[in-house]
C-alpha cells in the first residue's frame, strides 16, 4: 500500500460532570449518564469491537475524563443503570405491542427493543458493568488512544492560582494510571482552554500533547508555518494540535452539518411527553414529572413544528449516514491532497468532537463513524487514520511557537465561563485554592492523624468538584441552573467546613463520613497536589 | 398572477444591476491587488494581505459556529425536562437537604482585587474590600473635597511595573457599591494590571488595592514569521517506556524517523538542537554525545539522495549534512544521478556507535 497523502485524527471527548447522589432514590441528573451509556458509550464500543472483529485497522483518540471514568466504575451508578435499562426494556416491550397496527412506528419500536436488550447484555454480561474495561481493551488492541483531561474538567484559563491547574492535571494523571494501567500520553484540556504557560505543568507530568482550537495555533507567536495541519511545540516541548474547522463544521453544525438532515431522528420528540400520562407514568421520573425516555419515533422532517414531524425510518436514516460518511471522506481526501501539495509533507487533520454528540444528539452518529472508518480502510489510499501521538513519532521535528490563549467555547475565549450569569463563582473558587494551599503548607510538614488525612483528602475532592466547568456552562446556557448553582455552593460550603475542622482540630466525624459517602470521587487523591 | 410576474421581472432587473456593480467592484479589486503587488515588488516584500483577510473571514464564521456548538453541547445536560413543551423551566426534584449546605460566605473582606482576561478586549476585575479599610481610605480622600471610586488600568506589557512606568493608563469610574467590573481594554495581546482607588478633586490617586497582571489573547495572526524548530527527544525513550511503548511504535523506529527527518529536512528547517544525554550532573559531571557530519561533492546539476531522500546541493555541487549520531548502526546509502539520468554513482557508508 502506498504512503497516504495525509492523516486524519478523529478525537472524541467523552465527559460528564460527576453526578452521583446516593442520598436520593431517583435523581434526574443521573439520567445524563444513563442516556449517554445507552446512546453513545455502548454504541461506540460496539462499533469499535465489530471493526476489530472484521479486521478493519483503525485509529481513534478519546478522552475519557476522570469524572466519567469514576461514574462508570461506581457500583451504585452501575446498579442504577441496570435498574434503568430494565425499566426501559419493560417499556419498549409494551411499545412493540402498542404500535403493532402502526407499522411506521412499530419498526422503530423493534429497533429500540434490539438496542436496549443489546445495551443490557453489553453492560451487564459482556463487561460485567464496567465499560471502562471495554475501552481499555480497545486501547490495548492498539486501535484506541485514551487521553486524559482535567481532574474534574476545570476551565484552566480562569484558574488564577496555578496550584489549581497543577491539581487538576496531577490528580487526573494519577487517576488515569490507576484506572488504565499506564501513563497517559496526551490530554484534552477542558473546553480546549489553554493559557500560555500551562504547558509547563503538562510537561511536569510527561504529557506529550494537547489539543487547541484553530485560533490557538493560527494566532500563535510566531506565525505557524503549516497552519493547523502540523503540530507545533510549545517552548516546554509539549506539542499542540490545532482543530480543523472544515471537518468540524460538517458535524458540529446543526444547520449546515450532517446531523440536521431531515431523515435523521428528531431529538425533541419523546414518548415521555407524547403518550398518555397513566400509560407512561411508571417510566418517567418517580415524582411524576414527565421526562425523556429515549424512545423517539419521529424524524427531523424539515423546518416544521414539533407537531408536524413525520415518522422515523431507521433504514433510510442509515442510508443517509453511509452517504454522509462517503461525503466526509471525499472532502478529507481532497483536503489532504491539496495540503500535501502545498506543505510537501503529510498533513494531519485534527477533528475533535464531543463524544456524546455521536448517539445522544446525533442518533445515527455511531453508525456514521462505523461507515467512515470502513470506507477509509477499504475505499481509498489518500488519507489514513492516525493518533496525534503516532503523528509525533512520524514527524518528531516541529515548529516552536507559543499558542494563543483560547478555548473551543462560544467566541473562542473565556466568555462563556465568565459572564453576568456565572462570574460570581470565581471569587469563591479562587478563595478556596488559596485556603487549600494554606492547608497543604501547614499539614505537609507534620505527621498526620487518620482523621486529618481523611479531611485533607476530602477537602481536595470538594475543591475539585466545585471547579467543574460544567456548572458555569449550565448557568450560562440556562438549562438546569438551580442544580448547577447548588452544586457549586455545596462543594464550596463543604470545603469551608473541612477547612474549619482542620484548622481548629474539632472534627465532625459524622459530617466528614457523610461527605466521603456522597463525594466519593478519587479515593486515593493526592491532596499535596495543591502545594504548588 | 400578472402581479407576481411583474415582481419577478423587476427582481431580475435588480439582480442584473447588482451583478454589474459587483463585477465593477471585482475589476477594481483586481486593480487594487495589482497595485499592491507592484508596491510590494518595489519594496521587495511578499504580499500578506490576502492571508489575513481569509483568516478574518474564518474567525467571523467561527463565532457563529461556536454558538451552534454551544447549543449542541448543552443538550448533554438536557435530557430530563424540556422547557419548550410547557413553558416551565426545570423543576427541582430533590428534596431540600437537612444541612444548609448551599450557604457560603457572601464576602471575605480580604482587601484584594483580582483581574482575569476574558477575551482580546475584555478583562474582568472583582474585589472585596473590608468596609473599615474602605472608610479609612475614603477619609484620606475626603480631605481635598469630592472624590470618586475608580479603576486605573495600566498597560504593563513587557515591563516590571513599579507604579509609575506603565506604557499608558486610563481611569474608569465605577459605582461606589460595585464589587466587580468588566473592563474594555484598548488592545489585544497586551499585559494589564489594575489599581482600585479613589481619585480626588485635585487629581490625586489614593490606592486601595492592586491586582495581578494578565495578558489578553491575540485576535490576529502574528507578524513574527521567524521560524524556530525543535526536536523533542530528550527523555523520550524514558517517556515512551513509561507510557507503555510498543502499541504505537518503538523507540528504535522513532530514532530512525529522526534520522530521516534530519536528512530530509534541510529545506524547511532553519535550525535544530541536538539532544544531549546527561549523566546526573552533581558537582563533578561529564556530558558526551556525538554528531555526524556527512559531506561530499558531485556534479553541480546532479540529483543526490541520501537514504533515498533527496538532498539539495550547494551551488558548487558540494553537500554537507550534520545530524545526531545515536548508539547503534547507521547505514547511509548515497546516490548521485546525472542531470540527464544517464549515469549513476553510489557510495554506502556504515557508521557504528557504541557507548559504554
Amino acid at each position: 500500500m502506498r504512503e497516504p497523502d495525509g492523516y486524519l485524527a478523529l478525537i472524541l471527548h467523552a465527559h460528564l460532570p460527576f453526578v452521583r447522589h446516593p442520598e436520593y432514590n431517583d435523581p434526574m441528573e443521573e439520567y445524563w449518564l444513563y442516556e449517554a451509556i445507552t446512546e453513545t458509550y455502548i454504541p461506540l464500543l460496539n462499533v469499535f469491537n465489530k471493526l476489530i472483529e472484521d479486521g478493519v485497522d483503525f485509529r481513534i483518540t478519546m478522552s475519557l475524563t476522570p469524572p466519567l471514568i469514576s461514574m462508570l466504575r461506581d457500583p451504585l451508578l452501575q446498579d442504577r443503570y441496570v435498574r434503568h435499562i430494565n425499566k426501559m426494556i419493560e417499556l419498549v416491550e409494551k411499545e412493540v405491542i402498542r404500535t403493532r397496527f402502526e407499522p411506521h412506528f412499530n419498526r422503530t419500536a423493534i429497533m429500540y427493543r434490539e438496542k436496549f436488550y443489546n445495551a443490557r447484555y453489553v453492560f451487564s454480561e459482556k463487561y460485567n458493568k464496567d465499560l471502562v474495561n471495554g475501552f481499555k481493551q480497545i486501547q490495548e488492541a492498539g486501535k484506541l488512544e485514551i487521553i486524559t483531561c482535567g481532574a474534574t474538567h476545570g476551565f484552566l484559563p480562569l484558574a488564577y492560582h496555578k496550584n489549581s491547574v497543577n491539581a487538576q492535571i496531577k490528580v487526573a494523571v494519577d487517576h488515569y494510571i490507576e484506572n488504565l494501567g499506564r501513563r497517559p500520553r496526551g490530554i484534552w484540556l477542558p473546553e480546549c482552554g489553554y493559557n500560555p504557560g500551562d504547558d509547563e505543568i503538562l510537561k511536569t507530568y510527561n504529557l506529550r500533547y494537547f489539543i487547541t482550537d484553530t485560533h490557538g495555533i493560527i494566532y500563535g507567536t510566531p506565525r505557524p508555518k503549516y497552519g493547523i495541519f502540523a503540530p507545533v511545540f510549545c517552548k516546554s516541548g509539549v506539542a499542540a494540535f490545532g482543530r480543523d474547522m472544515e471537518s468540524s463544521k460538517q458535524v458540529w453544525s446543526a444547520k449546515e452539518g450532517y446531523p440536521g438532515d431531515y431523515n435523521y431522528r428528531e431529538f425533541y420528540r419523546d414518548i415521555g411527553y407524547d403518550l398518555d400520562y397513566d400509560y407512561i407514568r411508571p417510566y418517567i421520573h418517580e415524582s411524576g414529572i414527565r421526562m425523556n425516555t429515549g424512545i423517539k419515533y419521529f424524524k427531523i422532517t424539515g423546518k416544521v413544528g414539533l407537531g408536524d414531524k413525520q415518522p422515523y425510518d431507521p433504514r433510510a436514516a442509515l442510508d443517509k449516514a453511509a452517504e454522509h460518511a462517503g461525503n466526509f471522506m471525499f472532502n478529507r481526501e481532497k483536503q489532504v491532497e491539496h495540503l500535501h501539495r502545498i506543505m510537501k509533507r503529510q498533513p494531519i487533520i485534527v477533528a475533535p468532537y464531543d463524544a456524546e454528540l455521536y448517539g445522544h444528539w446525533w442518533y445515527e452518529g455511531p453508525a456514521f463513524l462505523d461507515f467512515l472508518i470502513r470506507k477509509i480502510y477499504y475505499d481509498q489510499q489518500t488519507v489514513k487514520l492516525i493518533t496525534p501521538f503516532e503523528y509525533l513519532e512520524k514527524y518528531p521535528k516541529n515548529q516552536v511557537l507559543t499558542p494563543c490563549y483560547s478555548s473551543w467555547g462560544y467566541k473562542g475565549y473565556a466568555e462563556h465561563w465568565l459572564s453576568g450569569e456565572n462570574d460570581w463563582i470565581y471569587k469563591h473558587l479562587h478563595k478556596t485554592y488559596e485556603m487549600m494551599k494554606e492547608l497543604t503548607e501547614i499539614f505537609i510538614k507534620k505527621p498526620l492523624s487518620q482523621i486529618e488525612e481523611r479531611a485533607l483528602k476530602q477537602a481536595a475532592r470538594e475543591i475539585l468538584l466545585a471547579q467543574s466547568s460544567d456548572w458555569a456552562f449550565i448557568m450560562k446556557t440556562q438549562t438546569m441552573v438551580d442544580y448547577a448553582v447548588k452544586r457549586t455552593k455545596v462543594h464550596i460550603h463543604r470545603f469551608y467546613r473541612l477547612y474549619d475542622m482542620l484548622k481548629s482540630g474539632n472534627f465532625d466525624d459524622g459530617y466528614l463520613s457523610e461527605m466521603e459517602w456522597k463525594d466519593n470521587i478519587f479515593p486515593n487523591i493526592d491532596w499535596t497536589a495543591f502545594n504548588f | 398572477m400578472l402581479d407576481k410576474k411583474k415582481r419577478v421581472v423587476r427582481k431580475k432587473g435588480k439582480i442584473e444591476k447588482q451583478k454589474d456593480t459587483t463585477a465593477g467592484k471585482v475589476i477594481k479589486k483586481q486593480e487594487e491587488i495589482q497595485e499592491k503587488k507592484l508596491e510590494t515588488k518595489r519594496r521587495g516584500r511578499p504580499a500578506k494581505i490576502k492571508v489575513k483577510e481569509t483568516i478574518k473571514d474564518m474567525m467571523e464564521h467561527k463565532v457563529v459556529a461556536s454558538e451552534e456548538q454551544t447549543k449542541i453541547e448543552s443538550v448533554k445536560y438536557y435530557p430530563v425536562q424540556m422547557e419548550e413543551k410547557n413553558g416551565k423551566k426545570h423543576i427541582e426534584t430533590m428534596p431540600k437537604p437537612e444541612r444548609k449546605e448551599t450557604e457560603i460566605p457572601e464576602r471575605y473582606n480580604d482587601n484584594k482585587i483580582v483581574l482575569l482576561a476574558r477575551d482580546p478586549y475584555w478583562c474582568y476585575a472583582y474585589w472585596d474590600i473590608a468596609p473599615g479599610y474602605m472608610e479609612e481610605k475614603a477619609r484620606e480622600a475626603r480631605k481635598t473635597g469630592n472624590y470618586n471610586l475608580i479603576i486605573r488600568v495600566y498597560d504593563v506589557t513587557d515591563i516590571v511595573f513599579n507604579g509609575t512606568n506603565a506604557h499608558k493608563f486610563i481611569d474608569i469610574p465605577v459605582n461606589g457599591d460595585a464589587n466587580n467590573w468588566y473592563i474594555n481594554v484598548w488592545a489585544s495581546d497586551r499585559s494589564y494590571l489594575v489599581d482600585l482607588g479613589f481619585k480626588t478633586q485635585d487629581g490625586k490617586f489614593i490606592l486601595i488595592a492592586r491586582s495581578n497582571v494578565v495578558t489578553t489573547p491575540r485576535d490576529k495572526v502574528s507578524d513574527k514569521t521567524d521560524e524556530e524548530w525543535m526536536l523533542v527527544e530528550e527523555d523520550f525513550d524514558e517517556l515512551l517506556k513509561l507510557s507503555g511503548a510498543g502499541k504505537f511504535g518503538s523507540s528504535e523506529k522513532f530514532k530512525m524517523r529522526i534520522e530521516q527527518e534530519l536528512l530530509s529536512g534541510s529545506g524547511a528547517v532553519s535550525s535544530f538542537s541536538s539532544p544531549v544525554y546527561k549523566q546526573e550532573a552533581k558537582g563533578f559531571f561529564l556530558i558526551a554525545d556525538t554528531e555526524l557530519i556527512l559531506y561530499g561533492a558531485t556534479e553541480k546539476d546532479a540529483k543526490l539522495t541520501v537514504k533515498g531522500e533527496e538532498v539539495k546541493l550547494k551551488e558548487d555541487g558540494s553537500f554537507s549534512l550534520r545530524f545526531h549520531l545515536p548508539d547503534g548502526q547507521m547505514n547511509l546509502p548515497i546516490e548521485a544521478t546525472s542531470s540527464d539520468g544517464s549515469q549513476k554513482r553510489s557510495i554506502n557508508i556504515t557508521v557504528n556507535r557504541k557507548t559504554e
